[in-house]
């Protein structure tokens, strides 16, 4: 994962929180999906402007002690850009 | 002389009319909507009309000028009634949630099987309904919204596939039972008292799924795995402003889900006590 790109929210998801986990909603797709706490955290973070190395930091300042926080990172982003809600740039 | 008649068939708000003439149509009708509440007095904006002729085997349908079958089974004829009409009241409505789930009543309450076609909703409402909950539906339930009761889209049992010797029943009688080469429909009360008007308050949902062999497995959704396979079962979003997330979201938070999957019905006993306490 290059920690310098800059993910962004695809458009066109409507999200709900539900107890720190979201679901995502394509309309036009007709798709959701699910994201656990982690991601939910990085998609809410991805708004354009903060680069991944960013994102990783303000997590790893909010859980010090997570022991596997970069691969949870790592992870939660390829879910994302897998699934398309996320593109980096 | 020919036998005729009409009804109504109202749901999600909706309604539309069925007329039949002839014997074997009314035999179509009276499976397919015996058992839906006929009291609404609004004008059906779309009517199905079912005819036969006393002296040949066969059926037609039609919705206004169009034939949608014509043929020589009443079950392949009734069946496809039973789809058109639901399609069309599922088409119109927009406000609401139309859920592709089964029904079942449980004292009060009610248990939702959703999912989509193939996931096993029919036999497993059948086998529940054997064991004394309320066949409702097989197909679809309305929620106006999270606080709001299930109104059920009631309907035969309509199993693809066999059926009777999967649930250890016998074989009906052949009169009551409507059967082409893809589908049988059996009335509910087969299976155990199906009352008409039925409103009940969602208490559990279960995503079932069947696969023959498949190890038993009984796993509690969170919320938002909740809401993400509900999603997938609206079938009506496309009609509402948010495209039901808001009344999903809040049918994941007030109602219990679980994740149930099986491969024979002998491996259903913890399922049966989850709910047995909730009763």
């Amino acid at each position: 994962m290059d920690r310098t790109k800059t993910p962004k929210q695809t458009g066109g998801y409507e999200s709900a929180d539900l107890e720190g986990e979201f679901m995502l909603y394509h309309s036009q797709l007709a798709k959701a999906l699910y994201l656990n706490e982690t991601a939910s955290l990085i998609w809410k973070l991805c708004d354009g402007t903060r680069s991944v190395g960013a994102i990783e930091g303000l997590l790893r300042d909010a859980y010090p002690d997570a022991p596997d926080l970069t691969r949870d990172v790592d992870d939660a982003f390829k879910t994302l850009i897998d699934h398309g809600v996320l593109e980096l740039s | 002389m020919t036998v005729r008649g009409h009804r109504v068939v109202p749901f999600a708000g909706q309604i539309v009319g069925v007329e039949w003439s002839g014997a074997g149509a009314r035999d179509a009708a009276e499976l397919a909507f015996g058992g839906v509440a006929a009291d609404d007095d609004r004008l059906p904006d779309v009517i199905f009309r079912l005819g036969t002729d006393d002296d040949s085997p066969l059926l037609t349908l039609y919705c206004g000028r169009i034939c949608l079958y014509r043929g020589e089974s009443i079950g392949a004829g009734a069946h496809l009634l039973l789809q058109a009409a639901l399609d069309h009241l599922v088409r119109q409505c927009d406000a609401g949630l139309v859920i592709h789930a089964a029904v079942l009543g449980c004292g009060d309450d009610a248990l939702l099987l959703p999912g989509p076609t193939g996931s096993g909703k029919t036999m497993l409402s059948a086998w529940l309904s054997l064991r004394g909950l309320a066949p409702l539906s097989d197909e679809a339930c309305f929620l106006r919204d999270a606080e709001s009761r299930l109104e059920s889209f009631a309907r035969p049992f309509c199993f693809k596939g066999p059926w009777a010797e999967l649930l250890g029943v016998a074989a009906p009688d052949h009169r009551r039972v409507l059967q082409d080469d893809s589908v049988s429909l059996v009335p509910r009360d087969l299976f155990g008292s199906a009352p008409r008007a039925a409103a009940r308050a969602p208490r559990l949902i279960v995503f079932p799924h069947f696969a023959p062999d498949a190890s038993f497995a009984l796993d509690r959704l969170s919320p938002a795995r909740a809401a993400v396979r509900l999603m997938e079962t609206v079938a009506n979003a496309r009609n509402l402003p948010d495209h039901g997330v808001g009344r999903v979201t809040d049918l994941a938070r007030r109602v219990d889900t679980y994740s149930l999957t099986y491969g024979r019905f002998d491996q259903l006993a913890p399922f049966a006590a989850l709910l047995e306490s909730l009763a």
